[in-house]
């Protein structure tokens, strides 16, 4: 079984159960099939709360290192307090595209969290839902089309890549980036990130959220 | 049936949980985010989280839609006419009309952004601002504060979804837009004419207005900085009828929150001796 490591192991600022949460991460892990031999190190921000949702997953050194917002687990009717559905879509998603990193190749090339175009994040959390779903994990559909939407344009052609991420069963990095790659320019006075565009190397929106020491441990 | 229902008694079902804004104010997080640089905070989509954030805020405005309809029926029915002359119940009428599209827009804005119903916590703040026991005070308020409100928040998310290539959410926000200007300028329009012989009458309401526009600032959730979410929008609330100097008010009133929700923040979070 997968090594995985909560921190911190008490909340201060949140009502959330630690013991609880480790429990959940273990389950999940079991159930995204994360191999028996990796060990991953899973951070909660307890600071920022909904709806800042935030996450970053990926492979640092061979260990999978995932930070997120206290607020991507947190009930948005309780302020404080863990929500078990939505913590389990979130970190679901973490440890699945922690596994993806981690596989043999396919991921490879794939840029760390805070290199991602929004765009390309937006795409590869659509192929996560869409796998969650299969797994019998409850996700939220009508959210992740609305924010792949926001991030790709409101066109026909984008819902029909939304689509085709959400039922696939395997991609490599290479396919997923060209999928959105190929999508048209947002409309007009859209501000979001695409891939290439703009000066300097792409960051997506969520890096601001980011601390400063979380980020350095992050690849960029 | 009864007059002046508290907010308690509302018609809600299971869907629904209800929050107070001293829970929001009181969150020992307040603090240690203050501390954090995260950068603009005004609603765009290139922001992080802009579509929860989007969400949420969409979502506490179709509540506020049921709440404007409840109210405004309220009023038809709470006062005799002599404590409320008739026109003003069919305006109040009139406005029911109004706030129930709003509601089935807002459910189908909801819907379009992947919200559920009842998925955020639900204030009763604006309908509490509805239960003044004088009509007057209710009109200034509702209509002209938390309208006015509308008007800001409806101004920022057309622009959001005008930013984002949204056609649905900008169409829904422009549509919705123009009726809370219609509101405000029946509320200016009736606080004048209710108040005409009594300027007692007339301040008092004004400074409940005041207090109810501090309260909807929210400490820095309307303003004119990038530390605000919500922008006034000044041009649509000159066409509502506000002059220069009450949308300045307004903008000072903003702040003055924002620092008096800074100091409540460090309090509640400091440790006690």
């Amino acid at each position: 079984m997968a090594e995985v490591t909560l921190v911190p192991t008490r909340f201060s600022l949140v009502r959330f159960d630690a013991e609880r949460l480790g429990g959940l991460l273990d389950d999940l892990a079991d159930r995204v099939g994360l191999p028996a031999t990796a060990t991953v190190r899973v951070e909660v921000d307890e600071v920022l709360p909904a709806p800042l949702a935030v996450t970053l997953a990926d492979v640092v050194d061979g260990r999978g290192e995932v930070w997120c917002t206290g607020g991507a687990l947190e009930d948005t009717t309780h302020a404080g307090h863990l929500d078990e559905g939505k913590a389990a879509a979130e970190l679901g998603a973490a440890l699945l595209r922690v596994r993806d990193r981690l596989g043999p190749g396919a991921f490879a090339a794939a840029p760390g969290d805070l290199a991602l175009t929004d765009t390309q994040r937006a795409a590869w959390d659509v192929w996560t839902d869409g796998r969650l779903e299969r797994l019998g994990v409850p996700v939220r559909r009508g959210r992740r089309r609305y924010l792949f939407r926001l991030a790709c344009g409101f066109s026909d052609t984008v819902d029909e890549t939304f689509a085709r991420l959400w039922a696939a069963e395997r991609l490599t990095w290479d396919a997923l980036a060209g999928m959105v790659g190929a999508l048209p320019e947002p409309a007009a006075g859209a501000t979001r990130s695409r891939p290439g565009a703009g000066m300097g190397p792409p960051r997506p929106s969520y890096a601001a959220l980011v601390p400063e020491p979380v980020a350095a441990r992050h690849p960029t | 049936m009864r007059r002046h229902l508290p907010p308690s008694d509302l018609a809600r079902d299971e869907r629904f949980v209800r929050t107070s804004i001293t829970d929001s104010i009181q969150d020992p997080r307040n603090r240690a985010i203050g501390q954090r640089q995260l950068g603009s905070a005004r609603l765009t989509p290139d922001r992080p989280a802009a579509a929860d954030r989007a969400r949420n805020l969409m979502h506490g405005i179709f509540m506020g839609e049921l709440q404007a309809l409840e109210g405004a029926g309220r009023t038809t029915y709470d006062f005799d006419d002599d404590e409320a002359p008739f026109r003003l119940k069919l305006d109040m009428a009139r406005q029911c009309w109004d706030e129930a599209r709003h509601v089935e827009i807002s459910v189908k804005l909801a819907e379009w952004m992947g919200t559920e119903i009842g998925e955020f916590a639900e204030a009763t703040f604006l309908y509490e601002a509805a239960c003044a026991r004088d009509p007057v005070l209710r009109l200034c308020g509702v209509n002209r504060a938390l309208e006015g409100l509308a008007i800001d928040v409806f101004n920022t998310m057309r622009e959001f979804g005008d930013t984002a290539g949204d056609p649905v959410l900008r169409f829904c926000e422009d549509w919705m837009l123009a009726d809370e200007v219609t509101h405000v300028k029946m509320g200016s329009d009736w606080l004048r004419r209710l108040t005409e012989t009594d300027p007692e009458r007339r301040q008092r309401a004004l400074e409940f207005q005041r207090t109810v526009d501090k309260l909807f600032s929210l400490g820095g959730f309307r303003g004119e900085s990038d530390d605000n979410p919500i922008h006034l929008a000044r041009r649509l609330r000159e066409l509502a009828g506000f002059s220069q100097e009450e949308m300045d008010e307004i903008a000072a009133l903003a702040e003055q929150s924002r620092v008096e929700a800074d100091a409540l923040a460090d309090a509640a979070s400091a440790p006690s001796a």
